[in-house]
């Protein structure tokens, strides 16, 4: 057994180690949870010398069972499983970190149950990522389903049994009907189902039994919840939000995506693919999936279940990203699901935590919460523009390079579904945290304009320390005035009144700055209104005198004729305010205008 | 993996009368184990002559791996006119099957017998259970269509009365076996007509003899009238779907020392005798054979298959549903060989093989824990994985098993199905096994969603953990499970060699 | 040697990088110092890295990233005066805010003005569009700063649009890049007179959304209204730190890739039209001057539409002029914001008397805006309006212009300056704005006489050099110019006096004046409240549906296959042997009629 082989051994070997190991010493929970984050450690640091050691000659491939003739349990380690892995074990430790604190927040009962069928589920995905043959990836596809189940069913309560039972009919019956015919129909036409590089069919199907097979294999995969295959994964809601962590962004639907893209890239391989009618109904299906999914993510109140509808979409994205006829659709595609996991994981985990700390699971009730959980909020923000696509957060590159291939590939559905999406994206996930932030005052709509205003100078920072700033002020009139509006009660309202200039001005009003005694106050007055309108008349008449006398151009036109301007521009004048009696007419409305029956354009999510 | 053609579990003396030897090894200790003196000697009598019996089945095994087919004449009558044993690769797997089950279920017996029936009748219980064995091991190892007959009924009429044994824990034990011992009856009764129809056309009963006269016969209605005769009794016997009334009942009041040895063997013994029939004495060739196979046996494979598992599903007897499921993994196991090909037929039997295990285990599970728990609803039985863990963790085993999870032998064997199903182009059989295997998953799912994830409510009665002596058969049948699925190239050698020795000829 | 090499290296990166690093310690730091050292010393960071290596027109800074050939950093002419504005406007708006101790709002600020500078000098499409997205957040994070309700709803309104317009941007880009093959703006294109202008072609169909996604972002008609929503809700310094940057990037983008593009001719002329109406009626006067922005950057639209060096020019010299003084415009404004917590017209009037100072900026801003001579807003849009007025078949867009010229002296010309500060009393004397606010107003100020007086250096950073010493020498101070242009004043301020002496002036009311947002705001809430009755209903109809198919079928099969169900139902004996002889007769049938 060279390096290699030892890797994946170990990579299969320790988390299941630790699963039997933390059964063994459930009774114990720090113990426990320390041998789990132990695990985690020697998790990433196999899967991340498996990494660096990919691409580095022959690729180690360790057979472990050849159960029928023809049929291998086989692992080798390719880039896209190894970063699979390496995606798996990272989030693993850093959920397993949340989860300790989680269930020991939330005093959930089963817990070493909860932490054993935690590390069974890593074991099912280091193989699924190893796998070397569709056959073991599907041995550890289901394996990873029914390590799961007990997660999801964890509350013990009726929903979450009914939850559970969706869970597994779904996932179980598509693989059963569609993803082992898939498979046993690929090993017949092919006489193996080894993941090839270039793929494995071309070239031993027809179109039709290519078709077949696709649809097969990517509706099978029911992991990746492709519409009409979806609805496990938000029922599956009800799941502690480390479960949910886990199902959304380490292992679950990410093993789904995963099947398919090696489906894609090793079994049929992008040539065949972009021959096969099959592929773009798919896409269109993934399209379709995106947008849908999407929309009913907008009308979610529930937190986590508006992040799993956000999750159908964004899978949709991989499974759209596989199908392309095109490589370079693969690696936006694996790119696209890693980000998605480590955004996805930010999501969920600040769900559980705005769970933990306040009991708020719906997005209605989390107003004004960023005051209280900054960091929390923050986090929240930058994973949904993570997932949104914006810079400077990793989403963008791989949304970009997902419209790129798209493009590439001319499929204008999938690339204006991506689009559609993102905007529709950042309509539910964004103002979650912007509104737990910022919209503290949103309620007060119609409370007095003074407190209005006094909000409008954006001087009334709730907390102390923009007071103590404030007072840190070196000099300055300003700085009292300030401090009266931080203090709050109304004193800006009254403004006015409030603020007595301390000097006694000699010339002018009371209270008149010496500056505008002297440049402004002698305008005052209808005299001189009189004689600045004679003055200009007088300019302007000079300034027509002036044209006609220097100008030595012939009269050929309108413009060329001296005071063309002048004219001009007393009616142009003339026009543009008088147009403000009928229009101000026909469209000035109250104030309140946009107020009233919530006219607000939706409410603010 | 094995190589049989290296196999010599015997030494020669004991392995040239072997195919003997393996039939009446049981029929010695059955008498031998009447007259025991106590339940304890009459256990020991039966492992003893079981454990026997198997042994002597591993060396048939040897020689047929060397020899293709072992012919043995009683008392050197040729076949004509004397009673000969034929053993070919089919003949030696479901004999291996039904003597390693016969080994497992009178291991077990030791410790069920005792809670489940009176002191009594321990001797006379593994007097019938070995007479059984005795039985589905000559009708294994017979050439002759009559002596099958014989042998069918020798097996019969002891699991006859064993069910009704189970009348001291169900009352509706008797019933179910008053329904057995008539419908076993009409079944037996239609053979042996069908066996007389075939001896007025050919004037032998010897198979291999029938088998090369029927060739030439294929269109005497004679030999039409005993064929339908022959397979609708051997479908009864077979529990073939409508005609499993029988089963349900038999299996689920029987003590569970029956339940567990008939699981296993009586419907497999009797599947081979038809497979026998249908493919290897008539010729296959012909047209009506075909037809059955095509128009009569599939279809009602799969109907079976369904209707009974949907049965299953909302059945609230766990045994019941055992039951159930049975007649529907017979379905499985028709559909195979309806395929007529030496795929598909080997698919059949290696499911046969892996249905017969997975059972046994099934069976045995839940026996060890309703030893103590006395249930039989699946609501009883909730929290049972906390107060008995090994048992349920085994019978998880076996479930997963039957519901085809992968890892174990039940995903192997659904692979291979679907496959051949696929190979043969027969989309319609992937269809009903894909439905039919959810069906199972969502059976095989509430009864573990009861076990393992229900808390048993207040004031239930406590289960307590199975005792080791039926823990530890209990947990190398589910070890079996497990290693079958991860190396399953002995079952898939054994299934290859019977489909061959079955359909050699055809295509 | 090394600390060369080091100055080497600093100069290749962005300059925008500068301002969005700075962005941290504006973040962290709770001491004024740091602030101040953050919020200026950025900007004037960039700006070094922005003129050590003198203007090449190369991509400075190439990059290989996930298989893209990007330039994060390349200069030409074109970019450096745009990037000169907003380095200007960065410093003015740093030191104006510098009161407001907001560590969000500081370095949302210096962010956006970074990233706004980073997209000026993106030397290919994706660097471009990733700038251009975070600007997008950071300018929204600025209006969200306000924290008040209104300011959430528009800073949500605002942020929608412009990813939709960054949506755009970035689908245009992807699909221009994959057919053209290359992202890099080197490659697009060709030289034109010297520099890389108008290199996208507005037919394609990339082109098209690209210039969609500008066109949002330059507010075109029936998209402009999110310039007008937001830039009223922030805080008093936050529409001083808005204006400067989105609406001139995207000038900057179509100049670059689509000058000389007519349609954008007559976008420009409409855009320059249509605020005038809608700024006659605001009562708001911020959002009286975000309505002229909108009028201003038309100017710029069409200059760029018109595509001759002396438009472009035109285009990019105004658009400078225009940061100086409309952010003048505000910081006046946001002057009265902080201490009347308002900037209603209906609510003000007679501030002069203990606000002279910022009065006095504001005259100043306001007679720049109008194009006094010898102000800023002379010297740039003079060339806008003399290009206009020589190009063939103009004549209707140049009176459109000219009307415009006439309507921008009307509301940031008188309306601001007298609403706010003359007109009648409204018995408000507050106090005189903060030093640091007179200061940056002080600056712009200067900034507006030192380009209206002494445009030499000015015109000297303008795309066109050449051409731009030309018009100096010839045109630009030629006394038919001036004359027109003080005619144009003159006679249009007359017609406010008189208006306003025979009581012809529409008083300012307070209200809402109605505009395109009227659709999201009022109808889209309508239409959904409209369509959610039947959508909620037709929804229940296809769950209860579902849910009692899915039911019946359970109920249908549990009666078939339950224990008690027809199935399972224990058959007579009898039955079973007479199904054995159907089954035996079908058999027998099978095998004789076959």
């Amino acid at each position: 057994m060279n390096t290699g082989e030892l890797l994946i051994f170990l990579a299969l070997a320790v988390p299941l180690f630790a699963a039997a190991a933390i059964y063994a010493v459930g009774r114990m929970p720090d113990v426990r949870e320390t041998l789990t984050i132990i695990a985690c450690i020697a998790l990433s640091v196999i899967t991340i010398s498996m990494f660096m050691r990919v691409g580095a000659g022959d690729p180690p491939t360790l057979t472990v069972a050849r159960p029928l003739a023809g049929l291998e349990i086989a692992f080798r380690l390719e880039p896209l499983g190894a970063l699979f892995a390496l995606m798996a074990s990272l989030l693993w430790g850093v959920n397993s970190l949340f989860s300790v604190g989680y269930m020991r927040g939330k005093r959930e009962a089963n817990q070493t149950r909860f932490y054993m069928c935690f590390a069974l589920a890593m074991f099912a995905v280091m193989g699924i990522a190893m796998a070397a043959n569709l056959f073991t990836l599907f041995i550890f596809y289901e394996v990873l389903t029914f390590s799961t189940y007990p997660l999801v069913t964890h509350t013990g309560d009726a929903r979450a049994r009914a939850a559970g039972r969706v869970y597994l009919a779904t996932l179980v019956g598509a693989s059963l009907v569609l993803f082992l015919p898939g498979i046993i129909g690929v090993q017949i036409v092919a006489g193996s189902t080894a993941f090839t590089q270039g793929g494995l069919l071309p070239g031993r199907v027809d179109a039709t039994t290519g078709d077949i097979l696709l649809l097969l294999l990517v509706f099978g995969a029911a992991k990746a919840a492709l519409m009409p295959l979806h609805g496990w994964l938000p029922s599956a809601m009800v799941a502690p939000a480390p479960v949910s962590a886990l199902l959304h962004a380490v292992a679950v639907v990410k093993a789904g995506v995963f099947a398919i893209l090696k489906v894609s890239a090793y079994i049929f391989g992008p040539d065949l693919i972009s021959t096969l009618p099959a592929a773009t109904w798919l896409l269109w299906i993934a399209a379709g999936t995106i947008v849908i999914a999407s929309v009913i993510a907008m009308t979610k109140d529930d937190l986590k279940s508006r992040l799993a509808w956000s999750t159908v979409g964004q899978l949709a994205y991989v499974t759209s990203a596989a199908l392309l006829p095109a490589a370079a659709g693969l690696v936006a595609g694996g790119l696209h699901m890693l980000v998605h996991a480590f955004a996805k994981i930010t999501l969920f985990m600040c769900a559980g935590a705005i769970y933990v700390a306040t009991g708020a699971s719906k997005v209605s009730e989390m107003r004004g919460l960023g005051r209280s959980m900054p960091i929390v909020f923050s986090c929240f923000l930058i994973g949904a523009l993570c997932v949104i696509g914006l810079p400077p957060f990793a989403g963008m590159w791989s949304k970009f390079l997902l419209i790129k291939a798209a493009f590439g590939t001319r499929e204008w559905f999938t690339a204006a579904a991506m689009v559609i999406s993102s905007l529709l994206g950042l309509l539910y996930l964004a103002p979650v945290a912007l509104r737990a932030c910022w919209s503290r005052l949103a309620m007060d709509r119609h409370a007095p304009s003074s407190v209005r205003r006094r909000a409008r100078t954006g001087c009334c920072g709730a907390d102390d320390h923009s007071c103590s700033m404030c007072r840190a002020v070196p000099a300055g009139g300003w700085r009292r005035q300030l401090s009266c509006a931080n203090r709050g009660e109304g004193a800006m309202s009254e403004g006015t009144q409030d603020v007595a200039p301390k000097e006694k001005p000699q010339l002018g009003e009371p209270g008149e700055h010496p500056l505008s005694v002297l440049l402004f106050s002698w305008m005052r007055g209808k005299l001189f209104f009189r004689l600045l309108m004679a003055g200009l008349s007088a300019l302007g008449a000079v300034l027509i005198a002036l044209e006609v006398v220097l100008s030595h151009r012939p009269v050929t036109s309108l413009v060329n004729m001296p005071g063309f301007f002048g004219i001009f521009g007393f009616l142009a004048f003339g026009i543009a305010v008088l147009s403000g009696w009928p229009f101000g007419k026909l469209m000035r409305r109250p104030e309140d205008y946009y107020d009233t029956r919530s006219g607000e354009a939706g409410r603010d999510r | 993996m094995i190589a049989f053609e290296t196999l010599h579990a015997a030494p020669p003396a004991l392995t040239a009368h072997a195919p003997l030897l393996m039939v009446v090894a049981p029929l010695i200790a059955a008498c031998a184990a009447a007259l025991a003196p106590s339940a304890r000697v009459s256990w020991m009598i039966s492992v003893t002559g079981s454990v026997f019996a198997a042994w002597m089945a591993l060396a048939v095994a040897g020689e047929v791996a060397r020899r293709g087919v072992v012919d043995y004449v009683i008392g050197g009558f040729a076949p004509p006119l004397g009673i000969a044993l034929h053993i070919d690769g089919l003949g030696v797997m479901v004999a291996l099957l039904v003597s390693s089950a016969g080994v497992m279920a009178s291991l077990y017996s030791g410790h069920s017998l005792t809670t489940e029936v009176g002191a009594e009748k321990h001797t006379l219980v593994q007097s019938g259970f070995l007479l059984c064995q005795t039985g589905l091991l000559g009708l294994v190892a017979t050439g002759d269509a009559f002596n099958a007959f014989v042998f069918l009924e020798v097996s019969s009429i002891g699991t006859y009365a064993l069910v009704a044994i189970g009348e001291k824990r169900d009352r509706r034990a008797l019933p179910a076996a008053f329904n057995y011992l008539i419908m076993g009856t009409i079944g037996a009764t239609f053979y042996v007509i069908g066996i007389g129809f075939l001896y007025a056309a050919t004037g032998t009963l010897n198979m291999a003899d029938m088998a090369a006269r029927l060739a030439t016969l294929d269109d005497s209605s004679v030999v039409q009238a005993g064929f339908a005769f022959v397979v609708v009794g051997l479908g009864i016997k077979a529990a073939m779907f409508p005609l499993h009334g029988w089963l349900p009942g038999a299996y689920s009041y029987a003590p569970s020392l029956i339940s567990i040895f008939l699981a296993a063997t009586a419907t497999k013994t009797s599947i081979y005798l038809m497979a026998r029939f249908v493919f290897d004495v008539f010729p296959y060739g012909a047209a009506f054979g075909q037809a059955f196979v095509t128009w009569v046996l599939a279809p009602l494979a799969a109907t079976g298959a369904i209707v009974c598992s949907l049965q299953a599903v909302f059945e609230k007897e766990i045994r019941r549903i055992l039951a159930f499921s049975s007649v529907a993994q017979v379905g499985f196991i028709l559909l195979g060989l309806s395929l007529a090909t030496v795929g598909g037929a080997s698919a059949g039997l290696f499911y046969l093989g892996a249905h017969a295990l997975i059972k046994i285990t099934l069976f045995m599970a839940l026996g060890g824990v309703a030893l103590s728990l006395g249930a039989r609803r699946l609501g009883e039985f909730a929290g049972v994985a906390r107060e008995a863990p090994w048992s349920a963790t085994a019978f998880a085993i076996g479930a997963a098993s039957l519901a085809g999870v992968p890892l174990t032998l039940g995903f192997l064997a659904k692979w291979r199905l679907i496959e051949a199903a696929l190979q043969a182009g027969a989309i319609w059989v992937v269809v009903v096994l894909a439905i039919a295997s959810l069906l199972t998953f969502l059976y095989v799912g509430r009864m573990l969603e009861a076990i393992f994830f229900r808390a048993a409510p207040a004031g239930a009665p406590r289960a307590r953990e199975a005792p080791v002596g039926v823990l530890a058969p209990l947990w190398v049948l589910a070890g079996l499970n497990i290693w079958f699925g991860l190396d399953a190239s002995l079952p898939e050698q054994l299934a290859n060699s019977a489909a061959r020795a079955l359909l050699g000829a055809a295509p | 040697m090394t600390v060369d090499r080091l100055l080497d290296l600093a100069a290749t990166i962005n300059p925008g990088f500068y301002l969005i690093i700075a962005a941290l310690p504006a973040a962290v730091a709770r001491d004024a110092f740091t602030r101040a050292v953050a919020l200026i010393g950025g900007p004037v960071l960039g700006l070094l890295a922005m003129l050590y290596p003198p203007v090449s027109g190369a991509d400075v800074s190439r990059q290989l990233f996930l298989g893209f050939e990007l330039s994060l950093y390349r200069s030409d002419s074109l970019s450096l005066i745009f990037g000169l504005g907003f380095v200007l406007a960065a410093v003015l708006g740093g030191i104006y805010s510098m009161h407001r101790r907001d560590r969000l709002q500081d370095a949302a600020g210096l962010v956006y003005a970074g990233a706004a500078l980073g997209a000026i000098f993106a030397g290919d499409l994706i660097t471009l569009v990733l700038f251009a997205e975070l600007a997008t957040l950071a300018s929204a994070l600025v209006v969200f700063a306000a924290r008040t309700g209104p300011a959430y709803r528009a800073g949500l309104r605002f942020l929608t649009i412009q990813i939709i317009a960054g949506l755009l941007l970035t689908a245009g880009a992807a699909l221009y890049g994959v057919e053209k093959g290359t992202f890099l703006i080197a490659e697009l294109g060709g030289l034109w007179n010297g520099l890389i202008v108008g290199i996208i072609d507005p037919t394609s169909a990339g082109g098209m959304l690209i210039l969609a996604g500008v066109g949002i972002k330059a507010a075109f008609p029936l998209v402009h209204n999110w310039l007008t929503d937001a830039y009223p809700n922030t805080t008093e310094t936050g529409a001083v730190v808005l204006s400067p940057y989105t609406t001139t990037m995207a000038v900057y983008l179509l100049a670059r890739f689509f000058a000389g593009y007519d349609p954008l001719i007559w976008i420009g002329a409409a855009m320059t039209i249509y605020p005038v109406f809608f700024a006659v009626m605001e009562n708001d006067l911020r959002k009286v001057l975000a309505y002229s922005t909108n009028n201003q950057i038309g100017f710029m639209v069409c200059a760029v539409g018109i595509g001759s060096t002396l438009s472009i020019n035109g285009a990019a010299a105004h658009a400078v002029a225009h940061i100086v003084f409309k952010g003048l415009l505000f910081m006046a404004m946001g002057a009265i914001q902080l201490r009347l917590g308002t900037t209603k017209a209906s609510e003000l009037g007679g501030l002069h008397r203990t606000m002279p100072w910022t009065a006095l900026a504001c005259l100043v801003g306001a007679a720049s805006i109008s194009a006094l001579p010898f102000f800023a807003g002379y010297t740039s849009k003079t060339m806008i309006m003399t290009a206009a007025e020589s190009g063939p078949g103009m004549f209707v867009v140049w009176l459109m212009l000219l009307f415009a010229s006439a309507g921008v002296l009307e509301h940031s010309g008188i309306k601001i300056p007298f609403m706010a500060f003359f007109s009648h009393d409204s018995g408000k004397r507050p106090e005189e704005a903060p030093y640091n606010m007179l200061l940056a107003m002080g600056l712009s100020a200067g900034l507006c006489l030192i380009i209206g007086l002494y445009p030499g250096w000015f015109y000297q950073l303008l795309p066109f050099r050449d051409q731009a010493q030309e018009f100096l020498v010839q045109d630009l101070f030629s006394l038919s110019h001036i004359l027109q242009q003080l005619q144009l004043l003159t006679f249009a301020v007359l017609a406010f006096m008189v208006l306003w002496w025979f009581g012809l002036y529409p008083p300012e009311k307070p209200g809402v004046i109605l505009d395109v947002e009227w659709i999201w705001r009022k109808g889209a809430p309508m239409l959904g409240r409209a369509l959610s009755k039947p959508a909620r209903a037709g929804g229940r109809f296809v769950s209860v549906l579902t849910s009692s198919a899915i039911g019946g079928i359970q109920k249908a099969s549990r009666q078939v296959f339950a224990a008690d169900g027809l199935v399972s139902r224990k058959l007579p004996l009898s039955a079973t042997a007479i199904l054995a002889l159907c089954i035996l007769g079908v058999v027998m049938l099978f095998s004789m009629f076959r």
